[in-house]
């Protein structure tokens, strides 16, 4: 008993001061003019020498988003966003190549080390001359992680490049993939979430400034994970950042995708868009930390996360796997999907949600099985502390064709003081007999027995605290590629810091 | 909230009907509850009666003994349904069951468009049954809101049965106020309508207050039914138990939604949802929202759901054994069906209720 | 009596990969015998039972299945039943719902009719399931519960052993109903099969271990392996399995 009452006790007075990226790098940036016109969406592809179709692919865009509504569906609450006070574009001025790592800005080194990119992929990143081949001669041991690293609006660089191209895959920022395959990236951009799709997707189409594009030919199994790394840095800007990646017949790719932003008392945008194509026999593995500045135990500041994520399993036995661990922004919503139209195409959720202090998180999935035994998989854990509130929200819609479709979803959630909500809000349609689909859900709080027992084995509090939540994550956590695994651990303890003594 | 809706003839003279105000106000902006509205999402309110005549109807209630007292009492939950039955309604009759009665309310919806509100009342400590039963002809529209309230340590069982109605829409919106140590046990049998809601709002006291929801329901070709119930935890130690079942034909369809609301101050809640529904051929259609919403840490909830078709290797089992196919799915759907009419304590109601169930699926195989 | 010859199967490719099970099974049993099929996990012997007995999830790619002088080609399960075809399951399947006395009385009925037979009356039929259930040590609350629900392991193939008895097959397929028994459970199933064993009927025990066969003394055991029989011999290989492992015969068949 005492363990929890503490629990909510330190609750109360939790501040969260604990968060480890809220560092800002200074250095000097470059802004589009504020808000948000025809103007500034034509700077911005400007400034990206985008082709004529793109330009009007965004003004479209653009021109249907001042005509829709924010929706306010989701179970979160915020004051109404000026999308007119925010920067739309900013850029490091000073986008020159170094000689060496001396001449790299220490600031910008110090960020890189704060995010946990090792110095080496650090130094592809910033662009010192020759850093490239030797990383890669240096990785042929050690498991590779290829990284693009968003700062703010624009991709700043891109490691193994040789090495994946290679293998034929192309990983680069979206914005040169539009100068180098334009004709792939007209293909597939907004293939799968359309221009029109919601508010927040329609808004990044049209003011999207980078992102990473990945595509992997037929029958080529990446040599390595893919990694972007997304940080907010400049005050007052949004991100929008489009992630497009296309896994080709028989191809298979892991991607990892990590966010961070500096501590600010206002309100950042992140309205990111990922669309993911895998086509007959291809396998996308999409990994997020998503760890964006919460905001501080009043709820000020803090990152709004409003993201739309969608996988098409286009191809016969294709398969989606999204795995997340969602403990950062002020407010998460976030439903990262598979359309499973290929028949025997497979889709799987697997996500840990914590939220402490004031956050809120709005987040789920959506199954849609179109084509015949397709098969969807759905693992969520929900962590709720201090006087946050979660709601997981998922869709398994079965369609008349789709026969033979099954799918097993489990939902678990765990309180932790009673300052908290947790809420569970599953849809599920079936249209044919053919199919299984089936539906747990729990709620239930950290176990005081559980807790005592550790505790009586030698562990502290937080110790205990951040074992057990582990272990009620176990499922998911398993799932994350192992680098990942062991920052993910390390993360949902941070994160529930303050919510015990 | 967007553009106001074009109303239909029906939304219109409905309007008409209603003295200027509020409630008429709220109609016309919004018209009647559609697809768009999201506790309306699978049960298009205003498209079932898009095409219905727009005059007024009767609803003819047989009661087995008169009301105590007629009352202008207008308690219904603040929802546009109860609201208008409510605005519609000549006065509200109020039943106060005496120990041991068994009170039945028996609606039968004529043509065109009726409303009717009701209370029921069971004091402290008293223990009665309630036995409704519901019917719209083909072309009528019922909206029937109805209020029950259980006082400290009273216990109410009540049985609810609603008829197949093809080509009638039914709308049936109780409120219930459950006070500590009192006991609900209810069961539902439905075959569904045109557009058949059956929407309940609980309020649970909880300090030993429990309840128990069980519900059986088989939609035919062409019907809907759709069982929405929100139970609201408000104090602690309250006990929910939730059952239900159906199953639907080729062309019929069943909605469950199902909430379990559990405010800050009602720890030590044990409550738990299930859902299970079949469908029985080609184009049957099942949609469930079974959700939960926590606010209380020391609580124990849980919700399952489970949609699909008869259990094959069951059905290999029984085949093994010599039944037919036909046969061993009859069985097994029966079997299925049942268990929430099996826990009715009444041995004549629930064979009775049973008997309905197996009436009904004799017509639908 | 049951007559298999080449019998090749697989897994119905609707129901997943159609992976070659059984890869020319021949076996013969006559009425009156009971013959023992062992053979490694995984070596195709409860795909035999499940093919014998019409399960849809499995497709008869080559041979033939003669029961009582009649192909079985495409039987459904029912019909095989009528026949007096008796799969004992490995894993009875649990009916919430369904009362046991119920399901074996519309069961004996649907299998009297399909034979052109009168059906049995209430009290015929309970006193038979008294005397049956007595003889098996299972209680008249067991019966009342639904089938096999709630049951142990060893419960469950008792009351397999107890339908069998209520339906007087004329062939059993005993399949691994040895499994999930202790040894005095193991007793009393074998004394009921024994009981059932005569010159009309026969009998096919599927099993991975020697035990049962210990009581039941088969008068023929086979051994089985990459979904063929590689060995046909009387009771003292089955003590040989026992005592050698399985190796030699899986080697034989690769």
């Amino acid at each position: 008993m005492p363990a929890v009452k503490e629990t909510i006790e330190d609750v109360r007075r939790l501040e969260a001061d604990k968060y480890k990226y809220g560092f800002t790098t200074e250095i000097e940036q470059e802004f589009a003019p504020k808000g948000l016109n025809e103007d500034i969406v034509r700077f911005i592809s400007e400034k990206k020498g985008e082709p004529q179709w793109m330009l009007d692919w965004r003004l479209d865009a653009y021109r249907r988003w001042v005509e829709m509504e924010e929706p306010t569906w989701a179970n979160v609450h915020h004051p109404k966003i000026d999308y007119q006070d925010a920067y739309y574009y900013a850029a490091p001025k000073n986008a020159a190549k170094y000689k060496s790592l001396d001449e790299v800005p220490a600031e910008l080194l110090e960020t890189y080390k704060k995010l946990g990119i090792p110095l080496r992929e650090a130094e592809v990143l910033l662009g010192v001359e020759g850093a490239e081949d030797r990383t890669a001669a240096e990785a042929r041991e050690a498991p590779k992680v290829a990284v693009d690293a968003v700062f703010d609006s624009v991709s700043v660089a891109t490691t193994f490049k040789k090495e994946l191209e290679k293998a034929g895959v192309i990983f680069m920022p979206i914005s040169e993939a539009l100068q180098e395959y334009p004709d792939l990236v007209r293909q597939y951009l907004g293939s799968v979430v359309p221009v029109t799709d919601n508010y927040f997707a329609t808004l990044n189409s049209a003011v999207f400034s980078d992102g990473s594009f990945v595509y992997v030919p037929p029958g080529v199994r990446c040599p390595m994970e893919l990694s972007t790394y997304f940080r907010m840095n400049a005050q007052g800007t949004g991100q929008f950042e489009r992630t497009l990646i296309i896994a080709d017949k028989g191809a298979y790719v892991s991607y990892l995708e990590g966010c961070t932003a500096p501590m600010r008392d206002e309100n950042q945008l992140h309205a990111a868009v990922v669309e993911l194509v895998a086509l007959d026999d291809a396998e996308i593995k999409y990994s997020t930390v998503q760890n964006w500045w919460p905001g501080d135990a009043e709820g000020k500041g803090g990152v709004y996360n409003f993201v739309t994520k969608r996988a098409d399993c286009r191809g016969r036995n294709s398969k989606v796997s999204w795995t997340q661990v969602e403990t950062g922004s002020a407010i998460t919503w976030k439903y990262p999907s598979c359309v499973l139209r290929g028949d025997n195409s497979q889709g799987e959720f697997y996500s840990i949600a914590v939220t402490n202090g004031r956050q809120q998180a709005d987040t789920g999935t959506k199954m849609i099985h179109l084509g015949r035994n397709t098969k969807s998989r759905i693992i969520a854990k929900g962590i709720s502390a201090g006087r946050s509130d979660q709601t997981y929200r998922g869709l398994v819609s079965v369609h008349a064709k789709a026969e033979g479709a099954r799918n097993f979803t489990q939902c678990d959630s765990l309180l932790i003081g009673d300052q908290c909500g947790a809420h569970t809000v599953p849809y599920i349609e079936a249209k044919t007999p053919k199919a299984t689909l089936e539906h747990e859900a729990t709620t239930s709080k950290l176990s005081d027995d559980q807790l005592f027992y550790a505790r009586s084995r030698g562990l502290d509090e937080e110790t205990a605290v951040a074992l057990l939540v582990n272990g009620f994550c176990r499922e998911v956590l398993q799932e994350l590629p192992m680098e990942f695994a062991v920052e993910a651990q390390a993360l949902l303890k941070v994160s529930l810091e303050g919510s015990v003594g | 909230m967007g553009v106001a809706p074009q109303l239909s003839a029906f939304e219109a003279a409905l309007a008409a009907s209603l003295p200027a105000g509020e409630l008429r106000a709220a109609l016309e902006t919004a018209g009647l509850p559609h697809r768009r509205i999201e506790a309306w999402k699978w049960s298009d309110l205003r498209a079932a009666l898009a095409k219905a005549p727009a005059r007024a109807g009767m609803l003819s209630v047989n009661a087995s003994r008169k009301a105590d007292e007629i009352t202008t009492l207008d308690r219904q939950p603040d929802l546009l349904m109860p609201r208008l039955a409510a605005g519609l309604s000549e006065g509200c009759p109020v039943y106060a069951l005496k120990d041991g009665e068994s009170l039945s309310l028996d609606f039968e919806g004529s043509e065109g468009a009726s409303h009717h509100i009701a209370a029921v009342n069971v004091p402290a400590g008293v223990s009665a049954t309630l036995h409704e039963r519901y019917r719209v002809v083909a072309g009528g529209f019922a909206n029937i809101a109805l209020r029950i309230v259980l006082g400290e340590g009273a216990t109410l069982t009540r049985i609810v049965e609603q008829d197949a109605s093809p080509n009638g829409v039914l709308v049936v919106t109780t409120g219930i106020d459950l006070s500590p140590r009192a006991k609900l046990h209810q069961t539902t049998l439905g075959f569904g309508a045109k557009l058949a809601r059956l929407e309940t709002h609980i309020t649970h006291a909880g300090e030993g207050a429990q309840l128990v929801l069980g519900g059986s329901y088989l939609v035919a070709s062409g019907l809907h039914l759709d069982q929405t119930g929100i139970v609201r935890h408000t104090g602690t130690n309250g006990a929910t138990r939730e059952l239900f079942k159906g199953a639907a034909a080729k062309g019929g369809r069943g909605v469950f939604q199902g909430k379990i609301h559990v405010e800050q101050a009602a720890q030590k809640t044990d409550a738990q949802m299930n859902h299970r529904g079949l469908l029985l051929g080609d184009g049957a259609e099942i949609y469930a929202k079974p959700e939960l919403e926590i606010y209380a840490d020391d609580v124990v909830c849980a919700h399952g759901n489970a949609l699909g078709a008869v259990d094959d290797e069951a059905l290999f089992y029984m085949r093994q054994r010599g039944l037919s196919e036909a046969r061993a799915r009859a069985v097994l759907t029966r079997s299925f069906l049942a268990e929430p009419l099996d826990a009715i304590e009444d041995e004549t109601v629930r064979e009775a209720l049973l008997a309905r169930l197996d009436a009904a699926l004799e017509a639908v195989s | 009596m049951l007559e298999i010859k080449n019998l090749h199967a697989r897994v119905n490719p609707e129901e997943g990969e159609a992976k070659a099970i059984l890869k020319g099974v021949d076996l013969t049993v006559p009425a009156g015998e009971v013959h023992a099929i062992m053979g490694p996990n995984g070596c195709g012997k409860s795909t035999l039972s499940y093919v014998l007995a019409g399960h849809e999830g499995y497709e008869v790619t080559d041979g033939s299945v003669s029961f009582l002088g009649e192909e079985m080609g495409e039987l459904e399960p029912e019909e095989r039943a009528a026949k007096g075809l008796f799969l004992s399951f490995q894993y009875p399947v649990e009916i919430p719902g369904v009362p046991t006395l119920t399901f074996l009385k519309e069961a004996a009925n649907a299998q009297l009719k399909a034979r052109g037979e009168g059906e049995i009356s209430a009290p015929e039929f309970m006193k038979f399931a008294r005397e049956n259930a007595a003889k098996l040590g299972i209680s008249s609350e067991m019966l009342k519960r639904p089938v096999n629900v709630g049951f142990s392991g060893g419960e469950k193939k008792r009351m397999e052993i107890f339908q069998a008895m209520m339906l007087s097959p004329k062939f059993l397929i005993l399949d691994e109903t040895d499994s999930g028994l202790d040894i005095d459970a193991l007793r009393v199933v074998a004394d009921g099969v024994n009981a059932l064993r005569s010159p009309e009927r026969g009998m096919l025990v599927i099993t991975h271990y020697q035990r049962l066969l210990e009581y039941l003394k088969p008068d023929v055991v086979h051994v089985m392996a990459d979904g063929r029989i590689v060995k046909t011999g009387g009771p003292e290989l089955a003590l040989e399995l026992e005592a050698e492992g399985y190796e030699k015969f899986t080697g034989a068949a690769a």
